[in-house]
């Protein structure tokens, strides 16, 4: 055979078959990770982890609420910036405390009961949470909140550019939260009660 | 299959997994706006709308009565996913139309609105664009490829998540729903051991919040927040004082007595402090202003309970009632106007506001001179009030607003 022959036999294999091929795989390697990105993903099997210290120091309201009526049966917190007097960005915790039981709402923000209103009781008593407000602060990452909530499971939902860029929802053992840029957000129990 | 091939197919997966995060790491680059209220509650919206989503998908078997219950009551609507953006439209749109047309965060609330229309519709198309991919054979099978990689490759993106030792696992869009359901209920239903017979306070829960009453319900919940938020963006706390001072030198004194057969109002006296931490309870008198006072006024009451350290929920009621004559017939006929008020007290300014709702009821004469009674009624759509508290004495106004947004009637107040 030619030895000149060899390289262009070399490009023609290139240009018809390697060439075509690695498009074809790049395309697909695309198209997959777009696929990935945007599915929702179930974790399981998370290793316990012990969590740490509490991330948020109860304020005197919350310590004088939590005497008087015990922990919430259920609780939500968002976390969020606003502006401040001289301009600077103040880290906000807008916290509800809810207990079913007694019909009593308590919104604190920063720590600071800000109303307290009435909710329809429930003659059962829900089960007993997992976890407590103060195991969350502002703008947890992830791992931190798996951790803090004591999860081993939960599924998560990437939601869509057009409603919140980076926003994430997580399900997990009654509970659900959600994640801006990897930062928590959002959390909130959702009790259960046993019937009958 | 030969062990080749499983390892050139788990390395290929591995490449997609991977190429996948990184894409999904970039695309979550940290933006400062992504801070504010709106994007905590749109993710709170977001994990509403799917886990109601997913309770309206649950076959009734898995349901339990609470749940039965819930959607044969109508309290859990039933079909797609609702579109979170659209709801913080007609919210936003809600809140402007009781704001006063002169109210400076008016406009603003309605910018927003149409903003977050545009968001809604821009949201409908993908969601209906993502539909359609799902249907077609090939992105259907191609979705499940992502998912089935197996558990192995499933640990090893676990541990890129930072979850070493976990596995994860793609869904497909159509298991969610009941993904969803399982990831909140599961460990429940293991430690309790719980099947059926159950009722989940959730799911009883958001039948009272969705459905007819679900702006209702987020209203309620986050208007502190809002009112919170248009104070410090407006200013408002410090402006209230001047517009209540303003309004009542706007007040033609004459007017104002002879609109009423209410109580002269005493001078200011000077009150001793309240202790900190008080529940205050303060009476007085309305004078409605533009309104036909009747030949005579049979009531006219205010009252306004708050806590002076500004902890809980101010509440208020009034009642305006007369009697007009009908002139046609020469008929007197009772008519009366009431208010119920909620809203909140800042002591460090002495400044109260909040949202208010009108009810009226009374007699009608027909043209026959028949008098007919007209039962209780919720006029217009709702309102705000603003008042201060001065020398012990709280001075205020409210604004009934109508379909559109226009003010409608002004009373001002005064409770010692």
């Amino acid at each position: 055979m030619d030895r000149r022959l060899l390289p262009r036999l070399l490009l023609a294999a290139f240009v018809g078959f390697i060439a075509p091929l690695a498009i074809a795989v790049l395309l697909v390697l695309g198209y997959g990770l777009q696929v990935s990105a945007t599915m929702p993903k179930t974790v399981s099997a998370i290793p316990a982890e012990t969590a740490g210290p509490d991330a948020w120091q109860l304020s005197s309201d919350q310590e004088r609420a939590l005497s008087e009526n015990g922990h919430p049966e259920s609780f939500a917190i968002l976390f969020y910036d606003e502006e401040g007097e001289d301009g600077s960005l103040e880290n906000v915790r807008y916290e509800t405390w809810s207990y079913y039981t007694r019909g009593l709402e308590m919104t604190f923000i920063n720590g600071e009961l800000e109303t307290q209103t009435a909710l329809d009781r429930f003659s059962a008593k829900p089960g007993s949470l997992s976890c407590r407000p103060e195991q969350f602060a502002p703008y947890m990452d992830l791992a931190e909140v798996v951790r803090a909530a004591g999860l081993s499971s939960f599924t998560m939902t990437p939601l869509e550019d057009q409603l919140l860029p980076g926003g994430e929802t997580y399900f997990a053992d009654r509970l659900t939260f959600g994640l801006i840029d990897g930062e928590l957000r959002y959390i909130e129990t959702l009790p259960t009660v046993e019937e009958g | 299959m030969s062990p080749h091939v499983m390892q050139a197919k788990a390395r290929f997966l591995f490449i997609v997994a991977a190429l996948g995060l990184t894409l999904g790491c970039n695309l979550l680059a940290p933006s400062g706006s992504r801070r504010s209220e709106d994007a905590a509650l749109l993710l709170m919206l977001a994990s509403h709308s799917l886990i109601e989503a997913s309770v309206a998908e649950a076959p009734s078997a898995s349901r339990g009565p609470g749940l039965s219950g819930a959607r044969a009551a109508g309290g859990i609507a039933a079909g797609p996913r609702r579109n979170e953006a659209r709801m913080m439209a007609e919210w936003y749109h809600a809140l402007a139309e009781r704001l006063p047309e002169d109210d400076e965060v008016r406009q603003g609330y309605l910018d927003k609105a149409d903003d977050y229309y545009d968001q809604a519709k821009a949201l409908d198309e993908e969601r209906e664009r993502a539909e359609r991919r799902r249907h077609r054979g090939f992105f259907r099978w191609f979705g499940r490829q992502v998912k089935n990689f197996g558990e192995g490759l499933g640990r090893v993106v676990g541990g890129v998540m930072g979850f070493a030792g976990a596995v994860v696992e793609y869904v497909v869009e159509e298991e969610l729903p009941a993904r969803i359901r399982a990831a909140i209920k599961g460990e429940w239903e293991r430690i309790k051991a719980i099947a059926q017979g159950k009722i989940e306070m959730f799911w009883q829960r958001l039948a009272t919040r969705y459905g007819d009453v679900f702006t209702a319900y987020l209203r309620d919940r986050v208007d502190p927040l809002f009112i919170r938020l248009r104070d410090r963006v407006t200013g408002r706390t410090r402006r209230v004082s001047r517009r209540l001072t303003l309004t009542a030198q706007a007040l033609n004194p004459a007017e104002a007595t002879a609109t009423s057969t209410q109580k002269p109002v005493a001078p200011p006296t000077h009150t001793q402090p309240p202790t900190p931490g008080q529940l205050l309870s303060k009476t007085g008198t309305v004078v409605p202003v533009g309104l036909d006072p009747g030949l005579r006024a049979t009531s006219n009451k205010i009252s306004i309970t708050f806590q002076d350290d500004g902890r809980g929920v101010v509440r208020g009621s009034g009642v305006y009632a007369a009697i007009y004559m009908w002139e046609e017939c020469h008929k007197e006929l009772p008519t009366s106007t009431r208010w119920e008020l909620t809203g909140t007290y800042d002591p460090a300014t002495k400044r109260f506001g909040g949202t208010m709702q009108e009810y009226g009821q009374g007699q009608i004469a027909y043209t026959n001179c028949s008098v007919g009674d007209v039962p209780e009624y919720t006029r217009g759509q709702g309102g705000t009030w603003e008042a201060a508290l001065e020398n012990g004495v709280i001075k205020g106004s409210m604004t009934l607003i109508q379909g559109g947004g226009t003010p409608i009637l002004r009373v001002t107040f005064e409770a010692r």
